[in-house]
């Protein structure tokens, strides 16, 4: 292993973080969502 | 739905599984490049990344095609999803490049007719999605971001074929018509990441869907409340 592996390491973490923050924010989205399409379905029934 | 998730959920974890086994192939069972050294390690990650941003950008292409003629408003989900995965894509080669430019060419970017014009593809795909979050009415901004989505799928290709149609310092492809300028061992690692990225851009399409789908339920749902 040489005196780049700084680069390396930086590179490959950053992917690793992207796709896990990317991935989270989906999950959230969806979660987030869900529960407002709960709560809209619960008004509509009360109705 | 719930049916749904769980599949997708089993998907994630086994494109989570396949990225550490890519890793494992990158990093221990690919032998070191003679001329770089450890930092071509770089490549196979940095060409998974691209090859999807490619991939997603087509979708996004065929996807505008099939919404322009049919007005479903399907297409256009699959669209907007694909793009943004492509943006994110794009973005992680944009910063991979550099990352390995810096040691082995010693600057972190050159205006490389490789490198300009993929800034311009991440451009063109974050107006996409700017542009398209600012028109009014869901239809308007359907036809927009379709129209979009073709004509700027026309840098694609110019990305692809720059390094043959001028001179620059990015490196030539490795797998070409004429061979592969790879060792067997580096081969399965670069086919094994890429693979694996493609079934992470699935994954990531199919999560970016649902949370559009659940988007559209909230919006029908609140219209129906105001009708009521």
């Amino acid at each position: 292993m040489d005196g780049n592996l700084i680069y390396l390491f930086v590179g490959y973490s950053l992917i690793w973080v992207a796709l896990l923050v990317y991935n989270q924010s989906l999950v959230r989205r969806q979660l987030k969502l869900e529960r407002e399409v709960e709560a809209l379905k619960r008004v509509g029934r009360s109705q | 739905m719930r049916e749904r998730g769980s599949w997708r959920l089993a998907l994630g974890w086994l494109v989570a599984l396949a990225l550490v086994v890519s890793l494992y192939l990158v990093f221990v069972y690919a032998p070191t490049e003679r001329t770089m050294g450890d930092i071509q390690r770089m490549f196979y990650w940095h060409v998974a990344t691209a090859w999807n941003a490619f991939l997603a950008f087509f979708v996004v292409f065929v996807m505008s095609l099939l919404y322009l003629f049919t007005g479903s408003r399907r297409w256009d989900i699959v669209a907007v999803s694909s793009a943004e995965i492509g943006v994110m894509f794009t973005t992680l080669v944009l910063i991979t490049g550099p990352l390995w430019a810096r040691p082995v060419w010693g600057i972190w970017w050159t205006w490389d007719a490789r490198l300009t014009t993929t800034l311009i593809l991440w451009f063109i795909y974050v107006a996409y999605l700017v542009l398209r979050a600012a028109v009014e009415g869901r239809e308007q901004q359907a036809r927009f971001a379709a129209v979009f989505g073709i004509i700027g799928f026309v840098d694609v290709p110019i990305v692809y074929m720059s390094i043959h149609w001028w001179r620059g310092q990015h490196p030539e492809a490795v797998i070409t018509t004429s061979g592969i300028s790879l060792s067997p061992e580096m081969l399965v690692a670069l086919i094994f990441s890429v693979l694996t990225f493609t079934a992470l851009y699935a994954y990531l399409l199919l999560q970016r869907i649902a949370a559009e789908r659940l988007a559209d339920e909230v919006g029908k749902l609140k219209e129906r409340a105001r009708n009521a």
